[in-house]
């Protein structure tokens, strides 16, 4: 396991970079992803929150190198994902798992319960044949399914049954790390909360480190203990989820936090209601990409781009409001924002 | 005043598998310039209800009940007195707002539809009164986005469309099935703050629908909860966020993540075979020996605050 300032990282990413192209004669490209650092400690939730179209799932498809990486680079556990061949990458893999959106469609239609949970330990052949029957059940009984939903097809479960099933084949592997891609956004309310506990029990259990990522930040609250926030291809801020819902400093993440609804109509609190919807990320925005939709925009904004810089214990921040001279953080100007 | 009001209201669907009580037996009233809040998980039937009011379900559904608006029983019209009603008096503003608006046809013509249709106007005249609701609900040069197709709008735009249209006749009421779903927050906000504008201004009266509680505490003036086909609480807004009564009620508003995100355990009962008794009982944690064989009526716990439930009883 890497090591840095004596804190250990289960997952490192650094740089990292996807560009997509499309179009055959006059080719387009979109940076969707567009230089991304962060790490994750071992047993941590790392959370990570935007907007739709902020690229943020791609990045959960990046480090599992899903999809190939432009530029940068993902350390697993000391290994140096992106440089893998395909044979290494395929026994890397159990130690790397993801949780996608839709558990619907992540389940074979045809397969029946049993069977899907059996196929990884059946492919990586984890368990002897004579085992796996039971240690099927066990998962089952681990996620809080009966012993009978073995022989039922996915079409008769519930979407929160099904999710149930899809993290029993996720453990069925053992895996250090999980992307869990809103894996509750389909889900109802009371669902999701029996979900995400499910996920805090096993994770105190078989002890992973975790990536979630979702827009939506009670979630990210609950589940993560730092996180980072994306506009447009770009971490704005990161640091402890803690501080950054204590003191947040970027005005994108202010908005964002003033706009998690609040379910009491007596708390009156003053939004920043953020005009316009986030630009297109075929053409971002020049210099700062938040400047078209941020009250404090300055003449500098529209020019050059901010760079992330380190307020400290992780905090860190891409904004001009904040500059870092001598290595003393400088408030160019006063934020108040009326919460 | 009431405008509307919903008297012993069944919705069931013949199946093969058999009956499916998705609406059954809800009584309910919407004042005048309010807004009555229906919350409840997927598949408790308050999608299906809204649909009943307006008669818009498939032939296999079997309604029955009164629903009263301004003295005709809805139920009661022919097709031709009930078109007078739809889009005019009561607007429906759809869920999924990408399957609710024809792709062929112009962002700008759907609206200015309604205008042709109710108040007889010329077509240049319905097509600039298009315009200017576009502008009402804030599309940035309106003008020329109303001649755009609905796959040019973003999510949060088709939306804004959709109101636009469920308002351009000044309906008294106004039926919006998850405004927000699949919105980010960011645009939910605007969202939220348009509606809040709009219904204070043209003091219309608004049915919500939603699975989100705190998307309620920011419309809503009464709430009522749903829970298999039952309305198992109705209260006043406040009283209802200071602690409902019903325990479903509770569950239900603990498990959102901002107040503690804990599960109820179990799962929705089905709507061919409810529980017998009181249908939370399987998973209610003050369920009694009664519960499971007496059906609760819908009582009054104190000033406003009903609740379906035997400890009231």
């Amino acid at each position: 396991m890497a090591s840095m300032r004596g804190v250990s990282f289960m997952l490192e990413v650094q740089g990292l970079k996807k560009t997509f192209t499309s179009g055959l004669v006059s080719k387009r490209s979109v940076k969707a992803v567009d230089g991304i650092s962060f790490n994750i400690a071992d047993g941590e939730t790392f959370g990570l929150v935007g907007e739709s179209g902020c690229g943020k799932t791609t990045v959960g498809r990046l480090v599992l190198r899903l999809i190939e990486p432009t530029e940068g680079k993902v350390i697993f556990n000391s290994i140096d994902v992106l440089k893998l061949n395909k044979k290494a990458l395929r026994k890397l893999r159990p130690q790397m798992q993801i949780i996608f959106q839709d558990p619907e469609s992540s389940l074979h239609p045809r397969m029946k319960i049993g069977d899907i949970i059996a196929e990884p330990l059946k492919l990586y052949n984890l368990v002897p044949k004579a085992n796996r029957e039971k240690k099927v059940l066990e998962l089952i009984d681990m996620v809080g399914l009966q012993p009978e939903h073995v022989n039922r097809f996915p079409h008769e479960l519930s979407g929160g049954q099904s999710q149930r099933v899809v993290l029993a084949r996720v453990l069925a592997l053992g895996p250090r790390f999980i992307v869990a891609d809103e894996p509750t956004s389909s889900l109802d309310v009371s669902v999701q909360a029996q979900i995400l506990s499910l996920m805090n029990t096993v994770q105190e259990e078989f002890h992973f480190s975790c990536l979630f990522i979702s827009h939506d930040l009670n979630l990210i609250s609950r589940m993560t203990s730092s996180m980072g926030v994306m506009y447009l291809g770009k971490i704005v801020e990161a640091g402890s989820t803690k501080e950054l819902f204590e003191e947040a400093r970027h005005p994108y993440t202010r908005a964002l936090m003033s706009a998690i609804p609040i379910a009491d109509p007596q708390t009156k609190r003053k939004k920043i209601v953020l005009e316009g919807e986030m630009p297109s990320p075929m053409n971002p925005p020049s210099g700062c990409r938040f400047h078209t939709r941020c009250r404090f925009k300055e003449k500098i904004c529209e020019k050059t781009e901010p760079q992330l810089i380190d307020l400290g214990e992780g905090h860190r921040i891409a904004c001009h409001l904040y500059a870092a001279e001598d290595k003393r953080l400088v408030i160019r100007h006063r934020v108040t924002v009326e919460i | 005043m009431t405008l509307l009001s919903i008297e012993h209201l069944n919705s069931h669907f013949m199946t093969v598998d058999g009956i499916v009580r998705a609406v059954d037996d809800v009584s309910l009233e919407i004042g005048e310039n309010e807004t009555l809040g229906l919350v409840g998980e997927s598949g408790c039937g308050k999608t299906v209800l809204a649909l009943s009011l307006l008669r818009l379900l498939s032939e296999n559904t079997k309604t029955d009940g009164r629903v009263i608006y301004k003295g005709r029983d809805l139920l009661k019209l022919n097709e031709k007195e009930l078109r007078g009603v739809r889009g005019k008096e009561i607007a429906h503003i759809f869920q999924n707002p990408l399957s609710s608006l024809n792709p062929v046809l112009t962002v700008g013509f759907q609206i200015s539809e309604p205008f042709l249709r109710h108040q007889g106007l010329k077509k240049s005249i319905a097509n600039s009164r298009a315009v200017q609701m576009l502008g009402l609900v804030r599309i940035p040069s309106a003008p020329d986005r109303a001649k755009e197709y609905p796959h040019e709008f973003s999510g949060g735009m088709r939306q804004r469309a959709m109101i636009a249209m469920g308002l351009a006749c000044s309906p008294s009421l106004i039926i919006a099935d998850e405004p927000t779903r699949g919105l980010d927050v960011t645009i939910q906000a605007q969202i939220v703050e348009l509606m809040k504008d709009l219904i204070k201004n043209s003091g219309a009266s608004m049915l919500l629908i939603t699975h989100d509680l705190s998307l309620a505490a920011q419309l809503c003036d009464k709430v009522a909860v749903m829970y298999s086909g039952e309305i198992v609480e109705y209260a006043d807004i406040k009283e209802f966020f200071k602690g409902p009564a019903h325990p479903y009620a509770r569950s239900f508003l603990e498990s959102v993540p901002s107040r503690g995100m804990k599960p109820i355990r179990g799962i929705s009962p089905s709507l061919i075979n409810p529980p017998p008794g009181c249908r939370f009982h399987p998973r209610c944690d003050c369920s009694m020996d009664i519960c499971k064989s007496v059906h609760p009526p819908l009582t009054e716990v104190k000033d406003g605050q009903h609740a379906r439930c035997l400890l009231y009883a």
